[in-house]
């Protein structure tokens, strides 16, 4: 995890983001929300989304905001719309972001755990708002 | 014949790893109390918005389904559909830890916006299966014959799970070799017994079982109590072929593997060393370094891999490697004395195919 950084959006568990963590690379990332409208609270974090911490999650994890790469390949957006919690999420939000937006975690097919800087705010930054309408 | 009866229904399940992780679990896979795979699913029931709790819809699967889920024949629906099986709900919280309470599914908790839509497949995980879970199966029955009483079905597979249990922290392959041993903290187990008598062996191998089992458990799947009857254990392919290999180089090695051990308790023995706590000096060098190498052959004779790596996990202890090769040769030695009796044969080898698939048994 580089030094210097700006502080996080959100305040985070001791020794978080984790070492492995890395600045965002410059590109795009996709966020999945319910409305076509983007607001703030729709990149909050699972804790700050007051989910519980079950499943054996890492406490970083759970204060991290799940994002997707994005790319033209829209088959895991789809695939998430398959499950009942993801069902109504029919909006994919596509941001810009950078180094300076903050650090991510890369998980497997293309899940990105991302710990966002205060100085980012990501409706500044929304793309295009993409429908998934089954 | 009378058979083992697993419970009707399963009560908890234990976390095994999440699967899917997007705000939050949404796939996670667990072990039932029963000792059935089972795949946990998150939904909203009606009273959602609760903070402390995450609600989930649960199946026990057959060791078939979820391969075929993981090899991608079959998608998670499927596995929420096959009627034979029982549904649960869960409400997990996160004073559960890694435990989550089962109830029976209610009727009114079947409906389809709890299913997953065809379409999700083991390929859209984000997080990579681990390597235990991906282990093949097998389950191996044995023709039992001649008299037995409880403690023989005990100490047989007794001794089976203690073998299983050390073949599986001393092998390259089935746990991973040394992220494993890691992992589990073998070391540490070994450093924190005294070995200066009986109490120290069963502590490590129960101790040891007991965190091999949580990765690829053994389990006794049927016992069907007659003269002849069998029995059929079920678990990791690898270490139960193993145990079994290691059963037939004590038939065939019998002589040289009994002069090996006797050499080594003999030279302990004489050095007032049986009964010596593990931080005890050999009387000297020449000694220690004969009991050594006697350890290392003995240990390479039962078929045991890297007996190296396992001295360094000894801390280098020639003592403590040696105490523990001979309690291997014990445990071998009594196995097979239940063939050698003619009242155990190994029967059938049910492999259950070599790709990725979860150890448990047929709901």
């Amino acid at each position: 995890m580089p030094s210097g950084h700006p502080s996080f959006a959100e305040p985070l568990p001791v020794d978080c983001p984790p070492e492995d963590a890395a600045p965002l690379f410059k590109g795009a990332m996709i966020r999945l929300a319910k409305q076509a409208t983007p607001t703030a609270a729709d990149f909050l974090s699972y804790k700050a989304l007051g989910g519980a911490n079950v499943g054996g999650v890492c406490p970083c994890i759970y204060s991290a905001c799940s994002m997707f790469q994005h790319d033209n390949d829209d088959e895991q957006i789809r695939a998430m719309q398959k499950l009942p919690k993801f069902r109504r999420f029919r909006y994919a939000y596509v941001i810009s972001v950078d180094a300076n937006s903050g650090l991510g975690l890369e998980g497997q097919n293309k899940h990105v755990s991302v710990w966002l800087y205060s100085t980012f705010n990501p409706l500044s930054y929304v793309l295009e708002v993409k429908p998934f309408h089954g | 014949m009378a058979k083992i009866r697993k419970p009707s229904y399963a009560r908890k399940a234990y976390l095994l790893q999440t699967l899917v992780f997007f705000d939050g679990p949404q796939v996670v896979l667990f072990k039932s109390d029963r000792q059935f795979p089972m795949i946990g699913l998150a939904v909203d029931f009606e009273d959602y918005g609760d903070p402390s709790a995450a609600d989930f819809l649960l199946t026990e699967v057959t060791d078939r389904s979820w391969r075929d889920y993981i090899d991608q024949k079959v998608d998670l629906r499927f596995l929420f559909l096959d009627a034979s099986k029982r549904l649960y709900t869960g409400r997990w919280t996160e004073e559960d830890g890694h435990t989550i309470p089962l109830k029976v599914a209610k009727p009114n908790e079947l409906s389809a916006e709890f299913l997953p839509d065809h379409g999700f497949w083991s390929r859209n995980h984000t997080i990579e299966l681990d390597e235990a879970s991906k282990r093949p199966t097998t389950s191996q029955e044995y023709a039992i014959d001649g008299t037995w009483d409880a403690s023989d079905f005990s100490r047989f597979y007794g001794r089976t799970a203690d073998l299983y249990a050390f073949l599986s922290v001393t092998s390259d392959k089935i746990l991973g070799g040394l992220d494993a041993i890691k992992r589990l903290n073998v070391e540490g187990l070994i450093k924190g017994l005294a070995w200066q008598g009986g109490g120290s062996y069963v502590g490590f191998y129960d101790r040891l079982f007991g965190q091999v089992d949580d990765l690829i458990p053994l389990r006794v799947s049927r016992i069907a109590y007659a003269s002849p009857g069998t029995i059929e254990l079920r678990g990791d392919e690898e270490p139960l072929n193993d145990v079994n290999a290691m059963i037939e180089a004590f038939e065939k090695n019998r002589d040289d593997l009994t002069s090996l051990y006797s050499s080594i308790h003999g030279r302990l023995k004489k050095a007032r060393l049986l009964g010596a706590a593990a931080d005890r000096g050999f009387p000297n060098p020449e000694i220690e370094s004969v009991v050594r190498d006697l350890s290392f052959s003995l240990y390479s004779h039962l078929g045991v891999e890297n007996p190296a790596s396992f001295f360094e996990l000894c801390g280098r202890n020639t003592l403590v490697f040696s105490k523990i090769v001979l309690s291997v040769f014990r445990r071998v030695k009594d196995l097979q004395t239940f063939h050698a009796q003619g009242r155990v044969t190994v029967t059938s080898d049910h492999r259950e195919g070599d790709s990725a698939a979860y150890i448990g048994h047929e709901p």
